[in-house]
């Protein structure tokens, strides 16, 4: 029988996925591992070091480091992340607040850097070689080299401390409005879901800034290899056809140029999503976001050991999940890939 | 070493010392909370209150700061303290009437009868007795709680036997050796507050013997606060409970403790009127007390004072030469302007300045001719080994490492600053106990001398991160303890002492006594301030 | 900003422009093939550098010296003003960067020749080793390379060793996967066939004939590395676990400034800021245009 060239092109790379992911979660266990102190020290200070022993044993922290990897796979497996000695909380749960705060936010940020990026990178491409290509790199080389962090606190100081236009950087809602209850978990879907038109605008004024700074470190990606991709697109022959048939150039650019210049961009995710989670630990941290970067961080700095795996495992799997994704949307794409594998 | 003592600085005097930051901070600190009509219990608005990170667990046990703030609204304690009309601070040594309306000890000083106030309610309805008293305290101790159960030895309490249920009314308590120093105004603490034993066995899971699961999201109590609504990582809710029978009735509606990790956006909510009561860092302070909309207190706070010490067997610091040279090299004033930017207390001594017994020692003033002379005739002139001072990163103890390290620099002493987590710190300083020099603070649990030495310098103590170990000091810490409050004399003979040997042998150098600060919104009135830094939210009205 | 700078696929204008060239004109067309903006960059870039290398003669305080002249605005004294231990802004600024540099450039530089060793060594040999090593190139770089890089320096301990280390740890797969694709698509070309046919040893082709060829992407890579690796140590120090007091470096002084910056002392951080900004926009801005100018394989996607 013969199996067809794809499938076992996506076989393999979901093999290749598998070998990542385990690589990942045995790197993501060391990691916590080798984090200075143990959480029994300064939480018991008192003890005498029979008893604090005794407490590691109960642990599980005098095991042997395969046997304890084995111990944490087996219950990650279970969905059992482990405990949070800094929120006394299941990782499990305290993740459960923390994504959708993470994800609402990386969803505003990834539609602000495309709103951003996908007009530089056209205009770029349009306009090759002008004054007005020139402007949109020094714009978007700008955008990735200005430092999140102090981006973010010196917006935070003209806008909100000098002209008090945005409202205060404590996270998700002002202190003012309690938390809409809800299934979605954002809190702006979740408020408009229930008629609290109030708190989603003022959930939604929250975002702003960090959102800004946070989709800003996409928006030049997202500009070059729209860029890139429709210079490619308008040398196509199709264009160049209907340029000669008259066609308006506006529809042209933004309706037949653009739609095939979108497969490389859309490919592009696995790079974004890479890069809006680790800018997330940075901006989260400056605008008080209660999400998983800020977890993350704080985990690491405090020596909360589950949490440091489990995030690192979730967002080294994110990252393999949506290259694995990509990689298999290329390989229907661009037939060359899947035909390697044919023989 | 004979010195001119005054016995007792009043908080009142200790409190003018420092209100000179913020002149007119005087008028709004007097404390005269009025009585509620039954119609104004609970009517206030909501007042929020800044804390940088969630708590693990609501357990009183485990003493951490908010905690602590949140469980002294929650929970009673059977006595409290009297707080001074002219300041707002509660006395330690002042005991007056909370859950037990009345006590006594017996005349062989070795009972203690409480007697419970029988109008006292949980907020379910259901009566507070002596048998709760007892599970609580039990709980602390059959559960080992750390630094909880650690406080209630501390006041003498070792065994579950040694209380009795006399009746539901009743609790007597037995000490064998007698009384100590901190019996009695040991129940006044968050360690020895109390709680429903029936919400909780109605509560728990099997497994959870003493609640501790139970209690990280739940709480039954008799306080004037009651647990609300909690989102974690975010905030917690505190409503009032308008059917609280004792005398602190709250007027504010809720309190939300809401978590703000960062100081400067804690300043800015406090700034702008979005928030109302939030602790900060000396800087945000220094912002602070010009706003309209916020004002700040700062008082000396008990026996915490900030040392830099160091063991004095390692090179450089077993050439006592050297160390009388770091302790003259060391720029006081310019710690308290540029690292407290004010907020912090200058100190001339280890006891503290509101401390009994505290008398200013000319020793600690900067003289850096004298401390270079000191250097150029010691063992190590001209060849000074470096030597690594681990601090928590971003502390204020790092800010005052980087003026000291600059200061020791001119003298020819090469000082490192070695920046860690505060867990890796924690591992180094309490895990391992071994920090050759530390820059440390701590403030205990009672203002006295000999209490903090007991935690600092006593042989394999916690808070000993030097591993210091003086047997004539480890014996006349102990025998203080058990010397009743009445014979200061006594006490003041171990406690002069003991200073001779710190001072005398040049074993560390005080850099500053750090103050309890404060911000609360300018119309919030009767700001109090209990020992260990917490305020009681129920006698806050706001301003005429 | 972020971990990763992978370059894009970009092509530039080539814009010729023969008349009357001058020496100079000369260079600036070879090199910058017309691109004034990659020249602004290398000016930019030159001005920085040569800032940090002379930075000692430039510095008009100790730039370690604390004195009770705290947070100053700006004045002929001070030129950047004071900081909170009344030490000079100007000065300290001026040393960080000269830090900065050699730390981001000992990071690079050892993931360049570590990372392109390994690149160098799979592609050419191919196999089992190379699947290996690649299947552990994905998995380092699907990590949150700056969480990565917090616990490695919390294991370590505080300091610049640290930082290099660190930096050379997260780049080395950028170089093994880059310099690999190279080796593999150059080593079936002619004229390595005709070395190994006149009697080369492997070794000797590998290091002769491939590794000399690997260079345009390294340089490429090299300078938007060093942005990213500038940002890197300024990022983990803004999250608290940077360099040891009183070390001047960027990210320190804008974390430390920031704190600062509600009560007025904007000049704290803005300086340091800037400076920070500038490094990494000249950076990339290079490393933009050597992209398009060395490897007009990539320019033509």
């Amino acid at each position: 029988m013969r199996i067809p060239p794809l499938t076992i092109y996506i076989l393999r790379r979901v093999a290749i996925s598998l070998v990542v992911l385990v690589g990942v979660s045995a790197i993501a266990f060391a990691m916590s591992y080798l984090l200075p102190s143990d959480p029994v020290t300064s939480r018991y200070p008192d003890i005498t070091n029979e008893q604090r022993e005794e407490m590691r044993r109960q642990m599980g922290l005098d095991q042997p480091l395969v046997v304890q990897y084995a111990r944490y796979m087996e219950s990650v497996f279970r969905g059992d992340f482990g405990k949070s000695f800094g929120t006394g909380n299941t990782v499990g749960l305290d993740l459960a607040i923390r994504i959708p705060a993470t994800l609402e936010l990386a969803i505003f940020g990834i539609v602000f850097g495309v709103l951003a990026g996908l007009p530089m990178g056209i205009l770029g491409a349009v306009y090759r070689g002008s004054w007005i290509d020139h402007v949109m790199r020094v714009t978007n080389l700008l955008a990735q080299s200005i430092p999140a962090f102090w981006l973010g606190v010196t917006l935070i100081f003209w806008l909100y401390f000098q002209l008090r236009v945005v409202p205060s950087p404590i996270g998700r809602l002002s202190p003012m409005f309690t938390a809409p209850v809800g299934n979605t978990g954002f809190y702006t879907i979740d408020a408009m879901l229930a008629g609290r038109w109030d708190v989603a605008w003022a959930a939604f004024r929250q975002l702003l800034l960090p959102a800004f700074v946070l989709g800003l470190g996409v928006v030049s990606p997202i500009a070059r290899i729209t860029r890139a991709a429709m210079s490619d697109s308008l040398k196509e022959d199709y264009i160049t056809f209907g340029r000669a048939l008259g066609l308006k150039s506006r529809q042209l650019i933004l309706g037949d140029a653009f739609r095939g210049a979108m497969i490389p961009i859309v490919t592009t995710l696995g790079f974004i999503v890479a890069n809006v989670l680790a800018g997330a630990a940075i901006v989260e941290t400056v605008f008080a976001w209660p999400g998983l970067g800020r977890y993350a961080v704080t985990a690491i700095t405090t020596s909360d050991m589950a949490p440091v795996s489990t995030c690192i495992l979730l967002i080294a799997s994110s990252v393999a999940v949506a290259n694995l994704l990509v990689d298999i949307s290329y390989a229907f794409i661009d037939p060359r890939i899947r035909n390697e594998y044919a023989q | 070493m004979a010195m001119q003592r005054s016995l007792f600085l009043s908080p009142l005097a200790a409190f003018l010392m420092v209100s000179a930051i913020g002149s007119t901070a005087m008028a709004q600190t007097a404390f005269a909370p009025a009585a509620l009509t039954p119609d104004e219990v609970g009517a206030g608005p909501r007042l929020i209150y800044l804390h940088n990170e969630y708590p693990s667990t609501l357990d009183p046990q485990n003493t951490s700061a908010f905690v602590g703030q949140l469980a002294m609204e929650m929970f009673d304690t059977l006595v409290t303290y009297e707080i001074d009309p002219a300041t707002g601070i509660a006395d330690q040594t002042k005991i007056v009437p909370r859950l037990a309306e009345s006590w006594e000890i017996s005349d062989d000083n070795k009972t203690l009868t409480f007697h419970l106030n029988p109008a006292a309610k949980f907020w379910d309805g259901s009566a507070v007795t002596a048998e709760d008293v007892y599970w609580s305290i039990e709980r602390a101790l059959a559960g080992r709680m750390g630094w909880g159960t650690t406080q209630i030895e501390t006041g003498g309490i070792f065994a579950i036997d040694q209380m009795e249920v006399v009746d539901p009314q009743t609790l007597k308590i037995t000490y064998p050796d007698g009384l100590g120093r901190y019996s009695l105004r040991n129940f006044a603490s968050m360690s020895l507050t109390v709680m429903s034993k029936a919400a909780c066995e109605a509560g728990r899971a099997a497994e959870d013997e003493w609640c501790v699961d139970w209690i990280k999201s739940n709480a039954m109590g008799s306080g004037p606060y009651m647990l609300g609504d909690q989102q974690s990582g975010e905030y917690i809710i505190a409503t009032a409970n308008k059917e609280y029978w004792g005398e602190a009735k709250p007027y504010y509606s809720e309190v939300m403790f809401r978590v703000v990790p960062d100081a400067q956006t804690r300043m800015l909510l406090l700034e702008s009127g979005e928030a109302q009561i939030g602790f900060l860092t000396p800087n945000e302070y220094s912002v602070l007390q010009n706003s309209p909309n916020a004002k700040v207190f700062s008082v000396p706070s008990q026996q915490d004072v900030a040392v830099l010490r160091w063991k004095p067997d390692v090179a450089p610091f077993d050439d006592p030469k050297i160390r009388e040279a770091v302790i003259k090299a060391i720029p006081y004033d310019r710690l308290i302007a540029e690292v407290c930017r004010g907020f912090c207390t200058p100190v001339q001594n280890l006891v503290g300045v509101n401390t009994p017994g505290y008398v200013a020692n000319p020793l600690f003033t900067t003289n850096i001719e004298s401390a270079k002379a000191l250097v150029a005739e010691s063992t190590y002139a001209g060849n000074v080994p470096s030597f690594e001072v681990p601090v928590v990163n971003g502390s204020t103890n790092m800010a005052a490492g980087v003026i000291i390290q600059d200061a020791l620099r001119e003298i020819g002493l090469d000082m490192q600053i070695k920046p860690l987590t505060q867990n890796a710190f924690d591992d180094v300083a309490w895990g391992e106990r071994d920090l050759k020099v530390s820059i440390h603070s701590m403030g205990p649990w009672w203002n006295d001398f000999m209490y903090w030495t007991y935690w600092m310098y006593r042989t394999d103590s916690a808070t000993n991160h030097i591993q210091y170990s003086n047997a004539t000091l480890d014996k006349d810490v102990l025998d203080a303890l058990l010397i009743p409050q009445e014979d200061e004399a006594d006490y003041m003979v171990l406690q002069d002492e003991v200073l001779d040997i710190l001072n005398g042998e040049y074993l560390a150098a005080p850099i500053f006594q750090v103050n309890w600060n404060a911000a609360v919104a300018s119309n919030i009135c009767n700001v109090n301030k209990f020992p260990w830094g917490t305020i009681a939210f129920s006698w806050l009205r706001p301003c005429a | 900003m972020n971990m990763r700078s992978e370059p894009m696929n970009l092509p530039l204008p080539i814009v010729q422009s023969t008349l009357r060239r001058s020496p100079w004109r000369r260079i600036y067309q070879g090199i910058f093939n017309g691109d004034a903006l990659g020249f602004a960059g290398a000016m930019l870039l030159a001005v920085l550098l040569v800032v940090a290398i002379i930075g000692p003669l430039l510095v008009t305080h100790d730039p370690l010296l604390t004195t009770p002249k705290t947070l100053l605005p700006p004045s002929i004294e001070h030129w950047l003003g004071t900081d909170h231990f009344g030490r000079d802004v100007f000065s300290r600024t001026v040393t960080s960067l000269r830090i900065d540099f050699i730390v981001a450039g000992l990071g690079v530089t050892g993931a360049i020749f570590i990372g392109s060793f390994i690149g160098l060594v799979c592609g050419y040999l191919g196999g089992w080793l190379d699947e290996l090593v690649m299947r552990l190139v994905d998995i380092v770089q699907s990590f949150p390379l700056l969480l990565i890089a917090m616990v490695l320096i919390l294991v370590m301990g505080p300091g610049v060793e640290s930082i290099v280390i660190v930096t050379v740890l997260i780049n080395i797969p950028t170089y093994a996967r880059v310099i690999r694709g190279e080796a593999l698509s150059r080593k079936t070309l002619e004229y390595i066939d005709a070395a190994r046919c006149s009697g080369a040893s492997e070794a000797s082709i590998l290091f002769r004939h491939l590794m000399p060829n690997t260079l345009s992407p390294i340089i490429v890579h090299g300078s938007l590395n060093l942005a990213a690796a500038v940002g890197n140590v300024a990022a983990l120090s803004f999250l608290g676990v940077g360099i040891r007091p009183p070390t001047p470096d960027l990210g320190v002084m804008v974390a430390e400034g920031t704190n600062y910056l509600i009560q007025g002392a904007w000049w704290m951080s803005i300086g340091p800021g800037l400076v920070l900004a500038a490094t990494i926009f000249s950076l990339n801005l290079v490393g933009d245009c050597l992209e398009s100018r060395l490897d007009p394989r990539r320019a033509e996607g």
